[in-house]
């Protein structure tokens, strides 16, 4: 928590980027031809041949379970994930709803009936191929990150968004990347009212605007989102940072998601959401 | 081409004074990226293919889309032809479509149903292929050299493992790893793990054209060569791929007839 802190601290330039490089990794941050870091590669993703590289950030929810084992992972993981004190803070009139929302997560949450996870729920991408002119985020989904192997195309060429009453609201919205220093920051709008920001309850309106940050240094990646919806909440929720690994195999390929198929439902006994 | 032959033509002299550069320079390929027939939401939706879904129906509108874009597909003459002990299968899994056809029930489509690419993005070492609709997914295609896995040791996926090379300016897409869960195409058209597939893209001018060509010893007679498809690139060089709303499956129990298409 203190290590996301401070990288939170640094992505909004209130400290220099020295204080983040002397606590990571040493080995120099490579660059693409036009000086931007290279941030193409795999990002802690399960692959077919290589290893499975686990993540450096203790808030994801690649956690021991109470007895080591993975019978109470899924269990344990939802209740370490419910005591974290960051959430997002609604306005007082929604707090019944987020509430209701929660008690009947089972059925109300879309990312338990095989709907994608959407941005930003769906985090950091699993693979970044980066151009000149544009970045894909591809993504594997296990189950918590909803349906499907889905990508995001985020152009770098400078363009506007699009008004947003022009925009049919979607999962991922219309994002659009530039570059921050040495920071890739998508700005994204245009979304449906349907996704959550995480189990909990946690809805937000058509008028969602996010806002994440990637930063490599060395073969981390800091990948950092804010969601901006004032219609819904207080103020904007700052989401803590999530730290991934470059996998070193530079031949891995990304692992094929079994496609969702909602079976459980129906068979579930209690109102327990994880 | 052109380039490769006028080089031979010149002499060794000149190629060998072109060779040290060459070791670092990277090979000349066709470029393949961009948004190809892609629909996009300023509506530029450009269609060229010969072969392909967008077909009008009897009236001239999309009332009997479906139903009559079913019926010229089944009119065609290129079909897989299956071994005969297959065909009584191949027979029942058409007749109960509606229950079998995995893509019915929001599965994958898999290779090579799903057809070429909307996007294509060409890297040094890789191809992605971005696809938009009927789901939204993507190919990574190592374009590096590597050999496939041992099929033994894959586990069978929808999209299989995948692996380019570029035979002239022909990019040549070899596929195996496949589960036996997807289809060809409707008609119950259904493969064995031991599939192969091999798709073919040559870019001339702005037109991209795709074939894919499938081995299936187990269960075909012999090499069941697809229909090309033509596509054209998209002129709006910041045109993006619509996000396709999820699948989720609510019509089947209303089926009241076993019509599939």
């Amino acid at each position: 928590m203190l290590l996301g802190m401070t990288i939170l601290l640094a992505s909004s330039s209130l400290l220099t980027p020295v204080t983040l490089t002397a606590q990571k990794t040493t080995s120099a941050t490579p660059r693409t031809s036009d000086g931007h870091p290279d941030l193409n590669g795999l990002w802690n993703a399960t692959t077919v041949n290589g290893p499975h590289i686990p993540s450096e950030d203790p808030t994801v929810t690649n956690l021991p379970s109470r007895d080591g084992s993975l019978v109470n992972y899924e269990r344990d993981g939802a209740l370490i994930r419910r005591s974290d004190t960051n959430r997002p803070l609604y306005k007082p009139e929604f707090w019944e709803k987020v509430q209701q929302l929660d008690q009947n997560g089972n059925e109300a949450d879309p990312s338990y009936g095989c709907m994608p996870a959407g941005v930003p729920r769906m985090g950091p991408p699993d693979k970044i191929v980066q151009t000149a002119k544009e970045i894909l985020f591809l993504y594997v989904s296990p189950p918590a990150r909803g349906w499907g192997d889905l990508y995001r195309v985020i152009p770098m060429d400078g363009r506007a968004h699009t008004p947003l009453q022009d925009l049919d609201g979607t999962w991922k919205g219309e994002s659009i990347g530039r570059w921050d220093g040495d920071t890739l920051v998508v700005d994204t709008i245009g979304f449906n009212d349907i996704s959550w920001l995480d189990y909990g309850g946690y809805f937000h309106s058509e008028n969602m605007h996010v806002i994440e940050r990637v930063r490599r240094e060395g073969d981390t990646l800091t990948w950092q989102a804010t969601v901006e919806d004032p219609d819904v909440l207080l103020k904007p929720w700052v989401m803590n940072p999530r730290m991934q690994r470059l996998n070193p195999d530079a031949q891995a390929l990304l692992l094929e998601t079994l496609p969702c198929v909602e079976r459980d439902l129906s068979h579930l006994v209690t109102k327990e959401h994880h | 081409m052109t380039h490769r032959i006028l080089c031979y033509s010149l002499g060794a002299c000149l190629c060998l004074a072109a060779s040290a550069f060459a070791q670092n320079a990277a090979p000349v390929h066709p470029n393949l990226s961009g948004v190809w027939n892609g629909a996009v939401p300023a509506r530029v939706y450009a269609s060229g293919e010969k072969v392909g879904l967008i077909l009008a129906a009897r009236d001239g509108t999309l009332v009997n889309f479906e139903r009559d874009n079913a019926l010229v597909r089944r009119m065609d003459p290129n079909k897989p032809i299956y071994r005969p002990e297959f065909w009584d299968k191949v027979q029942k899994l058409d007749q109960d479509g509606n229950e079998e056809d995995p893509s019915y029930s929001c599965m994958p489509l898999g290779v090579p149903r799903m057809g070429p690419p909307m996007k294509i993005v060409q890297t040094q070492d890789e191809l992605i292929f971005l696809y938009a609709g009927p789901q939204d997914t993507y190919r990574v295609i190592p374009v590096d050299g590597r050999k496939h896995t041992p099929l033994q040791d894959l586990d069978g996926t929808w999209r299989g493992e995948s692996i380019g090379h570029w035979e002239g300016d022909t990019m040549v897409i070899d596929t195996i790893g496949f589960n036996d869960t997807s289809w060809l195409d409707i008609g119950g058209y259904f493969h064995s793990e031991n599939m192969r597939v091999i798709e073919r893209l040559r870019r001339e001018g702005n037109t991209l054209t795709w074939q894919a060509t499938v081995e299936d010893p187990d269960v075909l007679v012999k090499p069941w060569v697809m229909n090309q498809r033509e596509l054209r690139l998209n002129p709006d060089s910041k045109a993006m791929l619509e996000e396709t709303l999820p699948c989720s499956e609510r019509d089947l129990s209303h089926l009241v007839t076993r019509e599939h298409h």
